[in-house]
């Protein structure tokens, strides 16, 4: 086991000392794709969601949320997470209509060590199903480290297993906020 | 893209068949054996859809060309008739397979597998892999000619040249960083290069591999198409939302168009009247005008639309969503989506995947 420690921490010991330029990215781009279906009508669940400015009403991690913009392409919010890392996140398509909208986290602002990702890019949608809703939430992203023998906590997998443990508890957080009311 | 000979032979495809267009025609439906092919498994689809078109060519029909779209989620590649718009084969590669090149003679076609590193070869007439070529660690961009595989690695910023016979590395010589899209001369001896994180597109000598010319592009170039005449390369700059148009005898940029969010390959077609190009941040593609350098339409796709390439016909162009493992076929002469075609996960298709004929 000896040797593989050593590789793992002389990655991380890399990773530290020499970031890589900020828009290299490994080969192959991620994707994850979630959803939940709740028992409440588009309306309801967009008017919780669809705000870009207010994702501290409904996710779990974000203990509050600031940001300039409003709903308007190019607003930007900066999410602070429980335990006080902040997650800076660019607006650029924002429909009522079709309850969707779609944000990037800017590379140059993103701090691999909270959520190990580049060229994050994330739509958000609530879609009706029978009397009640579907939401979905899509992220496609490569990962944290971009350069061969990623660290264990920058690889491929790593950056599935954050964004899907985020949606996952997002949406099931929602769904008991909507479903309790 | 491979210029000379794959475009040389689509012109002539079209000239020589009258009815090459009436594949169209055929899309939508799909025969009935085929239909019922699907219902089996798929390792038993591959053998009879084989036997068919064996059976096809046998007879003397004109067999539709194939494609070949990595899936670098399930670690395949669908075997789509362009005939029927049927996938008639999944053929399991390496891990993660991006990049794809069919030989001029289409009968190979090589998959790069960036996540372990390999090439599969397949043999385009059995649907078999014949060999897989170890190739560490970063293969991603492919070109094939009949004789050689030109191989792009990301980590390592060098370009392979292996004898197609013998499998063997001949040559490799370094490039740029981050090296992604390829295109080759028609006379085969100069060799394009997309240096993404130099945002520089540079020539390089075929043989010895020496560094003939070089042109800064817009942000981050990955995918380049060359013109049937080998005047103008065309580059689609990822972070710069922009395509750069090179005149490839003076090394020189002649303009720089906008595109939509994240321009990633591009294709041409209809004598290279109009050039195509995926715009992954859009879900759509892109549409240039090549005489006056403008960007004439939009055309709506699946999500994350990455790789694209024009049929031998040279009036339907193929994309893959990545997004959503689906291939939109668009006729350029409409410039519309004519059919969508479903793929394994995650399709990328990334390089020239459709077989000439």
């Amino acid at each position: 086991m000896k040797p593989i420690v050593r590789t793992a921490l002389l990655g991380l010991t890399l990773a530290t000392l020499v970031p890589p330029a900020a828009n290299a990215h490994g080969p192959t781009r991620q994707k994850v794709s979630e959803s939940v279906d709740i028992a409440a009508p588009p309306a309801e669940v967009w008017a919780l969601i669809g705000d870009f400015q207010a994702a501290d009403a409904w996710l779990p991690i974000v203990t509050a949320s600031r940001g300039e913009g409003g709903n308007e392409p190019t607003a930007t919010r900066t999410l602070v997470l429980d335990g006080g890392a902040e997650l800076v996140e660019l607006l650029k398509k924002h429909d009522d209509a079709k309850m969707s909208y779609s944000y990037r986290i800017p590379d140059a602002t993103h701090d691999v060590a909270i959520l190990p990702v580049n060229n994050y890019s994330s739509t958000l949608s609530v879609a009706a199903n029978g009397d009640g809703s579907t939401v979905t939430w899509k992220g496609a992203f490569y990962r944290g480290y971009p350069n061969n023998d990623p660290p264990p906590e920058l690889n491929d997998e790593a950056a599935v297993a954050a964004v899907t443990g985020v949606y996952r508890a997002g949406l099931a957080h929602l769904k008991t906020l909507l479903e309790s009311k | 893209m491979i210029a000379g000979t794959g475009r040389a032979r689509r012109r002539r495809a079209r000239d020589d068949v009258p009815g090459a267009r009436s594949s169209a025609g055929r899309r939508s439906g799909g025969t009935s054996s085929r239909a019922s092919l699907r219902t089996v498994g798929s390792s038993t689809i591959a053998t009879l859809v084989v036997t068919t078109a064996f059976a096809l060519a046998g007879a003397g029909a004109v067999a539709a060309p194939f494609a070949f779209a990595t899936n670098q989620g399930s670690n395949d590649v669908s075997v789509i008739d362009t005939g029927s718009g049927e996938v008639v084969a999944n053929v399991a590669v390496g891990d993660q397979p991006a990049g794809v090149s069919v030989s001029p003679d289409a009968a190979t076609v090589w998959v790069s597998n960036p996540g372990d590193g390999t090439i599969s070869e397949i043999d385009t007439a059995t649907l078999v892999v014949r060999r897989t070529h170890a190739l560490p660690p970063g293969p991603l961009a492919l070109l094939a000619t009949d004789t050689r595989l030109l191989v792009a690695d990301w980590y390592e910023h060098h370009v392979s040249v292996l004898d197609t016979a013998s499998g063997e590395t001949l040559s490799r010589f370094a490039v740029g960083q981050a090296p992604s899209g390829l295109a080759l001369s028609a006379d085969g001896e100069t060799l394009y290069v997309a240096e993404r994180d130099d945002d520089a597109v540079s020539a390089y000598a075929l043989r010895g591999g020496e560094r003939s010319g070089s042109v800064a592009v817009g942000a981050r170039p990955f995918g380049l198409a060359l013109e049937a005449g080998g005047e103008r390369l065309w580059v689609a700059n990822v972070a710069g939302n922009s395509v750069s148009v090179i005149d490839t005898a003076t090394m020189e940029s002649l303009a720089e168009i906008a595109v939509g969010e994240r321009p990633y390959a591009v294709a041409l077609a209809l004598d290279d009247s109009v050039a195509l190009v995926t715009d992954q941040y859009d879900d759509a593609v892109s549409v240039i005008d090549t005489a006056s350098l403008e960007r004439v339409a939009s055309i709506d796709v699946g999500e994350y639309p990455e790789g694209i390439a024009t049929h031998p016909d040279d009036v339907h162009v193929y994309v893959a969503n990545w997004f959503e493992d689906t291939l939109s076929v668009i006729d350029a002469r409409t410039l519309e989506v004519i059919d969508t075609i479903g793929t394994g996960s995650g399709t990328r298709a990334y390089g020239n995947f459709i077989a000439p004929r």
